[in-house]
C-alpha cells in the first residue's frame, strides 16, 4: 500500500494503535508510523487502553504489566509515542482523570519540547523542580490550560517565569483571592486571553487588576463564575456589568443569568462532567 | 434536458453508463472528462466489481443540481448510516481494493469512509499478529531489526 494511504489511515486511529499495532506489523508500516503529520498532536483525551490511577494507590490497576498486557501507564504511551513523533509534536493532551507524576511531566518536556498548547490534567501534584524542569524545557509554549490543583503556586510561577510566549491562559475551579490575582498579573504581563472558569470570585472588584495591568489583554472570560461578597452567595451582574462596560477588553460572562448550566450544575457530579468536557476547548471563543 | 451520459470500462473491458455528474465525484474522471469529451474512459486497473461498487457510492452522493440550490438526494444524517452500511457489507480483501480505487480516482469522502472502516479494523485487533492476519500482511522484519527495535523500546528506569 501506498505510504500516503497508509497515512491516511494511521490518522485515524490513536497513539496505542499506531505505536503498539499498526508500526509492529511490517516494514512499510513501521516507516509509515512516523509521518510527521500523525504527530503535531499526542492525544490522550479519550484513550481507553490507559491506567489513570495513581500509581501510589494500592488499587492500582496496572501493578503488573503481563497481567493486563493492554492496559498502559501515561510515561509508557509518552515514551512509546515520542519515538516515532521524535520532536514534532506541539499539542500535547492529556486525559483530564490521568494521576500525572513528575516522571511523566519531565518525559513529556524532555521528549517534546515544542509543544505550544498543553491542557494538564485534573490530577498533577508535582515537585516544584518538575515543573521549572518542565516549563524550562517548553519555551514555545502559548496556551497552558490548568484545573484547580494543590500545586497551582508551583505551576504558574514556573510557567510564567520560563514561557515567555505564553499569551492563552485558562483557570478552572479556582477560588479567585487577591493574592492569586496578584500573582497572574505579575507572572503573565504578556497575557491576551485569560479564562477564570467556574471560579469562585470573592468581591469582584479583585478582578480588576486584571483589566487594569495587562495591557495586552484581549479577551477576559468569566463564564460560569460565582460572584461571592463576603457575607455569603451572592449574584452581583449589576455592579458586574458596569466594570465590563467600562473596559477595553473584551469581557465574557454568562452573568448566571439565564444560564443553564450555572443553574442547575453546581453539584459535584455535573461539575467534573462539565471540567471534562470543557477543558482542552482552544479556539479564544471559548478558552 | 436529457442528463449528460459518460462511458466507464472496467479492467474486463465491461462498459458503465454513468450520468456524468456522478462521475464527476472522481476528481481525476472530472479532469479526463474536460480533456476529452465524448469518450470511453478505460479505468484498466479497477475490476467490474469494484467499479460497480464505486459508482453505487457515487449515486448514492451525488447532489443534485437542479437550479435550486445545493438538495442531496438524502439528508446527511442518513447517507451517513447509509455509508457505514455500505462499507461493513464489503469483505476485507474488496475493502482495500475499494480503498485503493478511492485514492486513484481521487474521490475525497469515499477514501475517507474506507480509511475509517479500515482504521477501525486494525484498532479491534488485539496485537500485530492479529493485524497481519487480518489483513494477509506478510511480516518482512528480520530478527535481528526486531531485536533492534526492542533495544530501542527499552524504557530507561
Amino acid at each position: 500500500m501506498d505510504r500516503d494511504v497508509l497515512v491516511k489511515i494511521f490518522e485515524k486511529l490513536n497513539v496505542i494503535d499506531v505505536t503498539m499495532g499498526a508500526s509492529r506489523v511490517c516494514i512499510s508500516w513501521f516507516l509509515a508510523s512516523h509521518e510527521k503529520s500523525l504527530w503535531k498532536t499526542i492525544n490522550l483525551a479519550n484513550l481507553q487502553r490507559v491506567d489513570f490511577s495513581h500509581p501510589r494507590l494500592p488499587n492500582s490497576r496496572v501493578e503488573d504489566e503481563k497481567a493486563n498486557e493492554h492496559v498502559y501507564r501515561c510515561n509508557k504511551i509518552l515514551f512509546e509515542s515520542t519515538k516515532f513523533s521524535s520532536i514534532v509534536p506541539i499539542n500535547l493532551f492529556f486525559n483530564y482523570d490521568t494521576y500525572l507524576t513528575d516522571e511523566d511531566l519531565i518525559i513529556a518536556a524532555q521528549r517534546m519540547p515544542n509543544i505550544r498548547k498543553l491542557p494538564l490534567p485534573q490530577w498533577c501534584h508535582l515537585s516544584e523542580n518538575s515543573y521549572q524542569f518542565a516549563f524550562r524545557q517548553w519555551k514555545n509554549l502559548q496556551t497552558l490550560i490548568i484545573d484547580a490543583s494543590l500545586t497551582w503556586r508551583h505551576t504558574i510561577q514556573a510557567s510564567g517565569e520560563n514561557c515567555i510566549n505564553l499569551t492563552n491562559l485558562k483557570i478552572m475551579g479556582w477560588r479567585l483571592t487577591e493574592v492569586k490575582v496578584e500573582e497572574i498579573v505579575r507572572l503573565f504581563p504578556n497575557l491576551k486571553n485569560l479564562s477564570l472558569r467556574i471560579c469562585d470570585i470573592i468581591d469582584i472588584r479583585k478582578v480588576l487588576p486584571l483589566i487594569t495591568s495587562l495591557e495586552n489583554l484581549t479577551i477576559l472570560n468569566l463564564s460560569h463564575c460565582r460572584f461571592i461578597q463576603r457575607c455569603g452567595y451572592i449574584i452581583c451582574s449589576r455592579e458586574l456589568e458596569n466594570i465590563l462596560l467600562e473596559s477595553e477588553a473584551l469581557i465574557m460572562s454568562c452573568l448566571n443569568v439565564d444560564c443553564k448550566f450555572c443553574e442547575n450544575a453546581y453539584g459535584i457530579v455535573r461539575l467534573h462532567a462539565f471540567f471534562k468536557k470543557n477543558w482542552r476547548n482552544l479556539n479564544s471563543e471559548t478558552l | 434536458m436529457s442528463k449528460k451520459m459518460i462511458v466507464l470500462k472496467s479492467s474486463e473491458g465491461v462498459s458503465f453508463v454513468v450520468e456524468e455528474a456522478v462521475a464527476r465525484q472522481s476528481k481525476i474522471i472530472s479532469f479526463l472528462v474536460e480533456e476529452f469529451p465524448d469518450r470511453e474512459l478505460p479505468l484498466t486497473n479497477m475490476t467490474s466489481e469494484i467499479l460497480r461498487k464505486t459508482i453505487e457510492y457515487c449515486k448514492k452522493h451525488v447532489v443534485e443540481d437542479d437550479g435550486g440550490g445545493d438538495s442531496s438526494s438524502s439528508s446527511s444524517g442518513d447517507l451517513k448510516e447509509w455509508d457505514v452500511k455500505f462499507v461493513a457489507e464489503i469483505d476485507q480483501p474488496r475493502l482495500m481494493d475499494l480503498l485503493m480505487a478511492a485514492n486513484y480516482l481521487d474521490i475525497p469522502s469515499l477514501l475517507d469512509v474506507t480509511c475509517q472502516k479500515v482504521a477501525d479494523t486494525i484498532a479491534a485487533c488485539n496485537d500485530e499478529k492479529e493485524i497481519r492476519a487480518t489483513f494477509n500482511i506478510e511480516n518482512d522484519f528480520t530478527e535481528e531489526e526486531v531485536e533492534a527495535i526492542r533495544m530501542e523500546n527499552q524504557y530507561p528506569i
